[in-house]
């Protein structure tokens, strides 16, 4: 095992990391930019060094800075979390050439998922299903109806140079393909000056499921089964859980052997994350491969019983993988909600400011993995999550109720959260039913505002007089 | 010819790092030098706004004196050496004066001061890990005849 690493990550999943260290008696190297002097992370490390000014790429992208801290230290692996780099393809090359380990997977790994496209034709390779559809532009419109005959109705045409909806059309059927077709050219062409397009199957109210994958430098590979991250907003997850409230035993043992499959094809090794859309049939599809620990892991934690930072510093530091995959069996229920620093009632706009009271909830089964204290500043330099909130119970409804009733006992004021909203969902009879969809939030997202804005006159009005009458 | 010496030294130090751009400007002349990449360290003049952490120090603008006074901070992460010549407190110094190195994974950069002075602190010691925005040297002026 290590005898000391380097943390080359903020907020809350630093500290994560440095609690695991902590327990396996790693000493760990903090680093901060100028806006983190205060933050928790430093003060949990056995050293804290300033690596640069609050803006993130001059100081947590500097790669020479943390490699000659790294040095300087005398650390032997850098851990990157999530974001970041951690999916920096010539961040985990330096690393490993200047002397390091970087705890996390082999470069040509990360550089190959990066590629959509790259990733996408390897997956198919490997006997991984990818979504059905065209595999280059199409030109013609006569190839183009052929190709979304093959495929089956409904149907997407994209613009290959797109993104954001435009030179997009949803075909219903064979009758109306050619002028959706043309339209979707001069879509693009206008937009992106690039008329290309491509045909893809489109999947009605697919659910959001990710397989957990392990593998070791031994070549061993296992998969710690799904996580359901189907509450999302605009490719934001929100809330997410382990198992998934649709998967059976044969659904999940298909996956998670299609996932492990994926990853020995490409030789992957530490903690990684296939996701998968599911159609309402049961037919899951590869989107693409996350090749670092996830904002989500913690559901995967509370459900199969192992640490994965753990797992992550055990492979790096070239040990064997210990869980043997008959013994991955889940056991319960976990839900995870994202508290963000965001007004829901105005887009989602970040919220940054200081937190002046913090009362995070706690009793059994309930744990807050975050960065926040009393008095903390949510930067506006970084991203807006606050806490994650995880609870575990032995079964999906408890485990609703009780992670309801933790959301009731959070406090942070000072700033606007998520909290509100995710108390809503938790009650809600969609969720409740496990009958959702990616289409959840869009789908429900305006009744719940409504919701929300009739509730929260009522709780913040008393407080304002009380305050002003102490103060008086 | 002494403009010409600073130049020369400033030229010197900061051509092995990456691009930089810097403006220089003595009581008579100003002009701008384009060098390459990465001064490991800076010059803050006190007053201005400098990525250094705050000392809580602010110079009276009426005081001529203090407002000379400069703090020279570690723009990179690495470890410190003095060299051969160490400087003390109190030693006075040209400008172009190499007073130390940081000492990077790849790279070391020359602390050099950027005018003559006398050296009123040093923060940091030989071995010693610095870190970004870290007070190295505090540079006062140099004291003359009569006052």
């Amino acid at each position: 095992m290590f005898k000391k690493i380097l943390i080359a990550n903020r907020g809350e999943i630093a500290v994560r990391i440095i609690r695991t260290c902590r327990r396996l008696g790693v000493g760990t190297v903090a680093v901060f930019s100028e806006a983190d002097r205060e933050a928790l992370h430093v003060r949990m490390a056995d050293e804290a060094y300033c690596i640069g000014p609050a803006r993130a790429d001059l100081s947590y992208l500097n790669i020479p800075n943390l490699l000659s801290l790294a040095q300087a230290t005398k650390c032997e692996g850098i851990h990157p979390g999530y974001g970041f780099l951690s999916e920096n393809r010539n961040f985990a090359e330096i690393t490993a050439k200047c002397g390091f380990v970087f705890i996390g997977p082999p470069p040509a790994a990360i550089g190959r998922m990066g590629q959509k496209s790259v990733a996408r034709d390897l997956m198919q390779r490997s006997g991984v299903p990818v979504m059905p559809g065209s595999t280059g532009s199409l030109e013609d419109v006569t190839e183009a109806a052929r190709v979304a005959r093959e495929v089956g109705y409904p149907v997407l045409v994209k613009a290959s140079a797109g993104g954001g909806g435009k030179g997009m059309r949803l075909v219903e059927n064979e009758s109306e393909f050619e002028s959706m077709f043309n339209m979707a050219r001069a879509e693009a062409q206008a937009a992106f000056g690039d008329g290309r397009v491509y045909v893809e199957k489109f999947l009605r109210q697919p659910r959001h499921i990710e397989i957990q994958v392990f593998g070791d430098q031994h070549g061993q590979v296992i998969a710690l089964g799904e996580r359901e991250c189907s509450i999302q907003r605009r490719h934001q997850k929100l809330i997410e859980e382990a198992p998934s409230p649709v998967l059976t035993r044969e659904l999940r043992q298909q996956m998670m052997e299609t996932a492990v499959r994926a990853a020995k094809a490409i030789e992957y090794r530490n903690a990684g994350t296939i996701e998968f859309l599911l159609s309402q049939e049961g037919k899951f599809y590869f989107m693409e491969m996350n090749t670092r620990l996830q904002v989500e892991h913690p559901v995967t934690e509370m459900v199969y019983g192992y640490d994965l930072v753990e797992q992550q510093l055990r492979i790096a530091a070239g040990e064997p993988l210990s869980i043997r995959q008959e013994d991955v069996v889940p056991r319960g229920w976990s839900i995870e909600c994202r508290i963000n620093a965001e007004d829901v009632q105005h887009g989602f706009a970040p919220c940054p400011g200081r937190i002046h009271e913090y009362l995070p909830p706690g009793g059994p089964w309930v744990r807050v993995d975050s960065a926040a204290y009393p008095g903390y500043l949510v930067s506006p330099n970084y991203d807006s999550m606050v806490a994650k909130l995880i609870v575990w119970a032995p079964d999906r409804l408890s485990a609703l109720d009780r992670m309801e009733a933790a959301l009731r006992e959070y406090v942070i004021r000072g700033i606007a959260t998520t909290i509100p909203l995710h108390r809503l969902v938790m009650k809600h009879p969609d969720f409740r039913s496990g009958n959702f969809s990616t289409g959840f939030v869009p789908q429900h997202l305006d009744a719940l505002l409504d919701a929300l804005r009739r509730e929260q006159p009522a709780e913040a009005a008393p407080a304002e007089p009380k305050a002003m009458a102490a103060g008086a | 010819m002494k403009h010409a010496e600073v130049l020369r030294r400033l030229y010197e130090t900061l051509v092995e790092n990456e691009f930089h751009e810097i403006d220089v400007r003595f009581p008579d002349f100003s002009c701008r030098l384009l060098i390459e990449p990465g001064s490991g360290a800076a010059a803050a003049k006190e007053g201005e706004p400098a990525d250094g952490p705050e000392d809580g120090t602010t110079p009276d603008p009426a005081d001529p004196e203090a407002a000379e006074v400069v703090r020279i901070t570690a723009e990179r992460v690495g470890v410190f050496r003095s060299g051969k010549e160490q400087v003390v407190v109190g030693q006075k110094v040209p400008a172009g004066r190499i007073l130390g190195i940081i000492k990077g994974i790849s790279v070391q950069d020359q602390i050099v001061t950027p005018r003559e002075g006398k050296i009123l602190e040093i923060g940091i010691r030989e071995g010693e890990i610095v870190e970004f925005g870290r007070i190295l040297f505090t540079l006062g002026p140099v004291e003359r005849d009569g006052k």
